[in-house]
């Protein structure tokens, strides 16, 4: 019998670890790298497969009955859903690195005013 | 979240021709495919109506040839449609029963009960099955059962899935989760498979029903069953194929013999059951003979086909089924080379042709059919349930991540379907998407929500609207949020905000599309109860009857034992033989015309003329 404390113990971490890293933005974007806990631009989709499915795994809905874990496995599929895209995670990528070597953060109403209908792009 | 579901739970597959029912046997540590009174592991989707009785399962499957008007079948192919759909008005040229528009459109199923005319929706024909399902487990497992998991098809829309939660909810049945038909086939493959299962696996699932469609790929990873792609035709299966095979052999009668039989609902229900048998054979044999007796003018019909020739009539059927699955390993965007198995599932997967295009499609790879075709999807909907419920032990440790099958969205300016969450995307997902409004001095928007894959979004399926408004007015590109989330059943709730002001509005899409309210949904469940009970005074005057017979027997059998008759008074005498004759004419008389009430009187009288002659001389 495990301690009752202790158990679940993993996933409410995974809960917290990808909240937290969901509240950051890197230049107006989330960091879907850091949601899935792996380095900046990598290209080791297999590793990045691999994270997916272990929070996955602690934070479905179905598996974990804490609180906010649907939040955060939503965050986790979209992150996947991203990545999986070589599309997708080329645009991404490419945004990334433009604003980080101009440096420029971009307040979240210049954007919007862009916009007549819908604003393109990737985003959840 | 669902681990609050306490009990034991069943899993049904509520399917278009057959349904069949399943639980996880913790002690055992497996799945049982539970048995109905028949001995049989699938029931008919049948619901029947007579003068006296209703009817569910073998018992209404087997009267539909004597009464086709009032023997309901194909409900999944109403349920969640409306009436003008072209779908309908095509399928209701073929069904024997009659099918009227209702309020919203929502087409209505006319019935003749105990002599008057009653309506039907789809959802509460379902809800019948779903109770003989019910019956069925709790006569198996000897307890109450409250929970279920029903699988729907893959493809199945909002309105289709919300209403298989309706006929659920109408048979008092409390639906924890709808999970898709390939993906609970999967589950069955993959326990199945799970020790020489290493690495990661690509596995297609070709899911061929009485009267749906599906494909899935789906990867197996360990514990994890992803769904990557999904793709189907909710109105494609073996009625169909009978559906064609009747046709050919009207035309051939009226060559033949030239007689129409097209009107005739008996003779076309008579020809359809030798149809279906046939459409079996043919799945072991090159030919098969068809006889009706008696079909239609006193003509015998004897006809036979070959499989070639079946084949032939049908190949429009099979070529369907294969552009299907080149759309989903597009959308999956994976080769056919890669996937490791392909994994049959359905009853008309066992035709010999299918198999045959699949095979040639799959560049001669060996088909997967340790699972049974018929019970895979209860299977695996059993699995979930055992999953989803609390202090289950043994449960196998998966997740399934599925996807939605259809992309949803909402109309922008020039009728633009924009799309929020595209197709197989895995869910539950929530989305937040910001929109500009389309015209200067708005201050209020209506949010239309379609789902599909067509650009012109009024050529999608209209599944809801809700308006926003009340903020001040603003001009053309002012911002607001539109949210969509969809919770693990694949149902889609819809919320939008202004910014702002913090304006907000929200809709679970519901009623004006033609789901029931839950008002209607109470109405329901309080016919459904009342129906259930004339089931009960039925049998329990059947039951009555049977005894007073018995009685009445052993009665007459005793006094014809000279011995014993000269023992009684004659007026005792008079008054056993006048109970017997009366007995005799409540048997033979017009049951329906008395109440219950005469027949029981009658009993226990007759019980205690029994007792009281009879018992002490043994």
């Amino acid at each position: 019998e495990t301690e009752p404390l202790l158990e679940g113990s993993d996933q409410i971490l995974a809960i917290v670890d990808v909240l937290l890293a969901a509240d950051k933005r890197v230049n107006n974007h989330p960091d879907w790298y850091a949601i899935l806990q792996v380095d900046r631009r990598s290209d080791d989709l297999d590793l990045i497969k691999k994270q997916y499915r272990r929070l996955a795994l602690l934070l479905h809905p179905d598996k974990s009955r804490f609180a906010y874990a649907d939040h955060a496995f939503k965050l986790v599929a979209d992150a996947w859903a991203l990545f999986a895209d070589p599309v997708k995670k080329s645009v991404y990528d490419k945004e990334l690195s433009f604003f980080s070597r101009v440096d420029l953060s971009v307040p979240g109403w210049v954007q919007q005013e862009k916009l007549s209908v819908r604003r393109p792009g990737p985003g959840p | 979240m669902a681990k609050e579901d306490q009990g034991l739970a069943i899993g049904i597959d509520l399917g278009t021709t057959y349904s069949c029912v399943a639980v996880w046997r913790q002690d055992h540590c497996r799945v049982d495919i539970i048995h109905n009174d028949q001995g049989h592991n699938t029931t008919p989707s049948f619901v029947a109506f007579t003068d006296q009785e209703r009817m569910i399962g073998n018992a209404a499957k087997n009267q539909a040839a004597t009464n086709p008007q009032n023997t309901v079948f194909d409900a999944k192919r109403l349920i969640g449609r409306k009436y003008s759909d072209p779908v309908v008005q095509k399928d209701m040229m073929l069904w024997p029963f009659k099918v009227v528009a209702g309020a919203n459109d929502k087409p209505m199923i006319t019935l003749n009960y105990k002599g008057k005319e009653k309506q039907f929706c789809a959802e509460e024909i379902s809800s019948m099955v779903l109770v003989k399902m019910r019956q069925i487990a709790e006569d198996y497992l000897e307890t109450k059962v409250k929970n279920a998991v029903v699988t729907v098809p893959a493809y199945f829309n909002d309105s289709q899935r919300k209403s298989t939660i309706d006929a659920g909810t109408i048979a008092g049945l409390n639906i924890i989760r709808i999970i898709n038909e390939p993906t609970a086939a999967a589950i069955a493959y993959g326990l199945d498979r799970r020790i020489n299962c290493a690495g990661e696996r690509n596995i297609f699932i070709f899911d061929l029903g009485g009267g749906t469609f599906d494909v899935s790929i789906l990867t197996i990873k360990g514990k994890i069953f992803q769904v990557k792609a999904t793709a189907g035709n909710t109105h494609l299966g073996g009625e169909d194929i009978d559906n064609r095979m009747v046709n050919y052999f009207v035309e051939k009668i009226k060559k033949e013999k030239k007689v129409h039989i097209s009107g005739n609902p008996r003779a076309l229900r008579r020809l359809r059951s030798a149809c279906e048998r046939a459409k079996r054979t043919l799945s072991h044999a090159v030919s098969a003979t068809i006889e009706v007796d008696g079909l239609f003018n006193g003509i015998d019909f004897c006809s036979s086909i070959t499989r070639a020739k079946f084949e032939e009539i049908n190949m429009e059927l099979f070529n369907q089924c294969m552009e299907t699955i080149e759309r989903c390993l597009a959308d999956a965007k994976m080769e056919k080379r890669s996937m490791h198995d392909v994994v049959l599932v359905g009853g008309s997967s066992r035709i010999p042709k299918v198999q045959e295009l699949l095979q040639d499609f799959f560049e001669r790879k060996d088909l997967c059919k340790s699972i049974n075709p018929d019970e895979a999807v209860a299977y695996g909907a059993a699995v979930q349930a055992a999953l989803l419920s609390v202090g289950i032990k043994n449960v196998p440790d998966v997740v399934l991540l599925d996807v939605i099958p259809l992309s949803l969205g909402i109309e922008t300016k020039g009728d633009i379907m924009s799309v929020m969450i595209p197709r197989n995307t895995t869910i539950p997902v929530k989305r937040t998407l910001p929109y500009g409004i389309a015209y200067d001095n708005q201050s209020s928007v209506e949010i239309v929500v379609y789902e599909g894959e067509r650009t012109r979004a009024s050529e999608n399926n209209l599944l809801g609207s809700f308006s926003l408004s009340g903020f001040p007015k603003a001009p053309r590109g002012h911002p607001f949020d539109v949210c969509f989330a969809i919770d693990e059943n694949g149902i889609l709730s819809v919320s939008a905000k202004e910014k702002t002001t913090g304006i907000s509005n929200k809709i679970i899409i519901t009623n004006d599309i033609g789901r029931l309210s839950t008002e209607e949904i109470y109405r329901m469940i309080q016919k459904a109860e009342e129906y259930k009970a004339e089931d009960k005074k039925f049998l329990r005057k059947a039951e009555t009857i049977n005894k007073i017979d018995y009685y009445a027997y052993k009665i007459k059998k005793a006094l014809e034992n000279e011995n014993f008759s000269l023992k009684l008074w004659s007026e005792d005498r008079k008054k056993i033989s006048s109970a017997v004759t009366k007995a005799t004419e409540l048997r033979d008389g017009d049951e329906q015309e008395e109440e219950i009430d005469v027949f029981e009187d009658h009993l226990e009288e007759l019980i205690n003329l029994f007792e009281r002659f009879f018992e002490e001389s043994d």
